[in-house]
């Protein structure tokens, strides 16, 4: 692996001598790794052994296997009594100081430094140790081995953390743009004051917002300070909630669960159904949501019943069971209970309590201060790309519905074209948002034509007792999200430059009719169509519009469809 | 593909202890040209058998050099690769991996103890391309994986270190591979990756460090897991890898004008083909293997990548 080494011509002159010079090391070289490895081989463990292997490793700090051999010596050494494990540790660390010197960056030689520390019979000088990183740092404040070895040190010799956050400080204040440095002190500083502590109004949670800002006051475009600033606001996310209970009628009712995230863990234990037959199984729950990204969350779940009664009673219960990806459990004290007549389809919305939207007062008061600050600096740096982003998020958490965030997004796209990508799937997503606060939650249809979606994006959950849905139009990236249209019978996809419909779609319960027409599907439908075949959505679908795409206008074409989608009607 | 340091070479001699990882990047690169034929693959096979130590259960990283999890998962993508599986001893090599795990999950490279992320990609990829994850705690595994996350999302070698993007790709496709991509927040690292792209159209590892084209692999393969990979301007990334070809010897190098090695040349081929490019055969980012050989092991695919992009790579 060669990194950084500009590729010099040599003149043809001095190209004899250049070539010259590195044959003789080459030969030297490779002359003191053989006798190295031939003394290993013959089990040697004398004097001229140990200066070999020495003199190998200096030449190279990454022969792993020499510094295998070397520790096997040692350790014999100190076994029979010929050393004493002090003076073969200061000849280590001696030893090892010195290659650090060429190859600060080698993982066997910082090993080989940790496994003197815990050699058998040998108390280390942790602050000899200290010391060294310090000076290695002070040669390259990046360098994480150096770092992840300061922080072994500090763990082993039980370094208080409050020290080691001021060493960051002094490294942060020697250099603003020392991401190492940042990196350390989000770990110390949940340690120290507990997780929760930045948004506090305690004197230290004051003073760490007073350092990050000055340093993006002083390198406006440096990262380091400004992604330790988005995680010091904070991503606490209200608690999750069960949003809605929808029964979908068919042979076998479906039962489905609609959560205001994604969670894990619904199961009978934390989920009744009433009245059930005594004699039936408990009911088996399954995420909606189960494609490679989804790991094991989905903001809806079903579960089907095999039996109908006229009513039906489902109470899902607080604490522990059922959480969000961060392992928050479901809000307290908010009913969790709806009663639903079947067959369905019929939905009961849970509405928020009133109450419970004030709780997060404390963190808007920090969310606003920082927005100030944001704003400081875009009064006199209005293209600043890091301020223009933080206010984005700041105001995401603050006031998603405001119009600023959508100036704010396409400002970005000028001001960072590369990321270009970014912009657009958050331009997007509040697009449908906006949509879907303009949703009656009680009207079955929603229609977003010709929007300029790029994605579903992660709310479409708030979609699931919709029955009818027309993203038709949209230059969708793909259909991710669309898993949580669960009581849709008819969807419209036409015209989304669609290419591969992926799962997304199948396991949807009771879509009966799909429009794909004008698309750009693959003229195979085995791609087209992957994984579809013998799906809930290849049970259900009896109507799909494939006009419009090349390839799908041929009788082969359609016997290849009606195989994966056997009921459609000819 | 002429790309190697040359033999007269000090850099040449100084990496025979990694020659194992060499032979997979050069031929994992053929592949990913579509020029496995380039190369006879009997002495390359050979030289895999030489380094196995069957007391161990293991591979070294050349003959006469120890037993290491990092050549061990080389030495069986070489034998994937060629559809020589049956070579290895996936019995002994499952032991071995499997008394490598300790008990907080984590796993150390050899006997001598050291613990990395990185081992952890080793170990359950191994295992994953032999079929026998069942030899080890998963759950365990992915668990430690989980505790080395960071505060920008990203992962570090061990719980504590900083972010890093070839540990993000070791991270992320060992949870992939293990089942937890719930222990992902794909959003924040996604958008942290697409950070790592400069100006000059590369992208580097870390935060302001200079770009480098490993790191096209590394982010490109992570973000395939995660499906971001639209987040980054991949035009302007494709430029920066062809940047840093040389016209001379074919071989790419870590940034336009530098010496070329196999390392950066097999991670340039691979990054194009996930950028979308034309012509090239897709290194499957999870196993780190061409498409057609995780299919023909039955392996899910666990990745998407984006639109093609309108250049071929001839």
């Amino acid at each position: 692996m060669l990194h950084g080494r500009l590729k010099k011509k040599t003149p043809a002159a001095l190209e004899a001598a250049r070539a010259a010079k590195v044959a003789a090391r080459v030969k030297a070289y490779r002359a003191c790794v053989a006798k190295a490895m031939e003394s290993r081989q013959a089990g040697s463990n004398d004097e001229a052994a140990l200066e070999t292997v020495t003199r190998a490793l200096e030449m190279n700090s990454d022969l792993y296997s020499l510094w295998n051999y070397r520790r096997e010596m040692l350790m014999a050494r100190m076994a029979d009594g010929r050393a004493e494990p002090a003076d073969t540790a200061a000849v280590e660390l001696a030893f090892t100081a010195r290659c650090l010197r060429s190859n600060p960056k080698s993982y066997w030689l910082w090993h080989h430094r940790v496994w003197v520390m815990e050699m058998d019979g040998y108390t280390p000088d942790f602050a000899e140790e200290l010391r060294l990183c310090g000076l290695m740092l002070d040669a390259d404040d990046r360098n994480f081995h150096c770092w992840n070895y300061r922080r072994y040190i500090a763990g082993t010799a039980a370094v208080p953390d409050a020290d080691e956050l001021d060493y960051t400080l002094d490294r942060i204040n020697a250099n603003f743009s020392n991401y190492s440095a940042w990196h350390y002190r989000s770990h110390l500083l949940p340690r120290i004051h507990g997780p929760d502590f930045a948004a506090s109004d305690s004197s230290f949670a004051t003073t760490e917002f007073e350092l990050v800002q000055s340093a993006f006051y002083t390198e406006p475009d440096d990262q380091s300070a400004w992604l330790y600033h988005r995680w010091l606001l904070g991503r606490s996310a209200a608690p999750p909630r069960l949003t809605a209970v929808i029964a979908l009628p068919g042979p076998a009712p479906i039962l489905a669960l609609v959560f205001s995230v994604p969670v894990a863990g619904v199961a009978p234990t934390n989920v009744t159904v009433a009245p059930l037959p005594p004699t039936s199984p408990p009911l088996r729950w399954r995420p909606a949501h189960s494609g490679r990204l989804a790991g094991g969350l989905s903001p809806v779940w079903l579960a089907t019943l095999d039996a109908s009664p006229a009513t039906l009673s489902v109470a899902v219960n607080t604490g522990p069971g059922i959480a969000a990806k961060d392992g928050s459990p479901l809000i307290d004290g908010v009913a969790m209970n709806a009663e639903l007549e079947l067959p369905g389809p019929a939905t009961v919305v849970l509405e928020l309590d009133a109450q419970l939207a004030a709780a997060a007062a404390a963190r808007s008061d920090l969310l606003a201060r920082e927005l100030a600050a944001c704003d400081e600096l875009l009064d006199l740096e209005p293209d600043a790309k890091w301020a223009l982003l933080t206010k984005a998020f700041i105001l995401e958490a603050l006031d998603p519905a405001s119009p600023v965030l959508d100036t704010l997004y396409t400002c970005l796209l000028d001001v960072d074209p590369y990321r270009a990508g970014f912009y657009r799937d958050a331009l997007s997503r509040r697009t449908l948002d906006a949509a879907l606060a303009d949703h009656d939650s009680a009207s079955l249809s929603f229609a977003l034509p010709a929007a300029g979606l790029v994605a579903l994006g992660p709310r479409t959950h708030a979609l699931a007792s919709a029955t009818a849905l027309d993203f038709s139009g949209n230059p969708l990236r793909c259909l991710a999200g669309a898993e949580a249209f669960v009581s849709a019978t008819a969807l419209d996809l036409s015209s989304c430059g669609l290419r591969e419909l992926g799962t997304h779609l199948a396991d949807l319960p009771v879509l009966a009719s799909l429009n794909l027409a004008n698309n750009a599907l693959h003229p195979d439908p085995a791609v087209a169509f992957a994984g579809l075949a013998g799906s809930p959505l290849a049970a259900s679908l009896t109507a799909l519009d494939l006009s419009g795409n090349d390839g799908y206008d041929t009788p082969a074409a359609a016997v290849a469809v009606a195989a994966i989608f056997p009921r459609l009607a000819h | 593909m002429g790309c190697y340091v040359n033999r007269n070479e000090f850099e040449y001699w100084v990496t025979e202890h990694l020659r194992m990882s060499g032979v997979y990047w050069a031929v994992a690169g053929l592949a990913g040209l579509d020029a496995l034929d380039q190369l006879p693959s009997a002495p390359l096979l050979e030289f895999v058998d030489k380094c196995y130590d069957a007391q161990i259960g293991g591979y070294a990283g050349n003959v006469g050099h120890d037993v290491h999890l990092l050549y061990t998962l080389s030495a069986v993508q070489i034998a994937a690769i060629y559809d020589e599986l049956d070579r290895i001893d996936a019995d002994a090599v499952a032991a071995y991996v499997a008394s490598l795990q300790q008990a907080d999950g984590s796993f150390v490279g050899d006997k001598w103890g050291e613990v990395d992320t990185r081992f952890s990609y080793c170990a359950l990829c191994t295992l994953a391309l032999l079929g026998r994850l069942d030899a080890i705690d998963v759950d365990a595994a992915v668990a430690f994986v989980a505790s080395c996350r960071n505060f920008d999302g990203g992962f570090g070698a061990v719980p504590g270190a900083e972010s890093h993007a070839g540990q993000v790709f070791c991270c992320v496709a060992a949870l992939a591979i293990g089942g937890g991509m719930a222990h992902v927040d794909q959003d924040l690292l996604g958008w942290w990756l697409a950070e790592r792209q400069v100006p000059i159209g590369g992208l580097n590892g870390r935060p302001e460090k200079l770009p480098d084209v490993c790191y096209s692999w590394w982010i490109l393969s992570a973000t395939s897991i995660l499906d971001r990979t639209h987040w980054m301007d991949a035009g302007k990334l494709r430029d920066y890898i062809l940047s840093c070809q040389d016209w001379e010897t074919g071989g790419i190098a870590d940034r336009p004008g530098d010496w070329v090695d196999v390392f950066h040349t097999f991670f340039g081929i691979a990054g194009l083909a996930l950028l979308g490019c034309g012509g090239l055969t897709l290194i499957d980012p999870v196993y780190a293997l061409p498409e057609a050989v995780v299919l023909r092991l039955g392996l899910p695919r666990l990745f998407s990548v984006p639109p093609p992009l309108a250049i071929n790579i001839e």
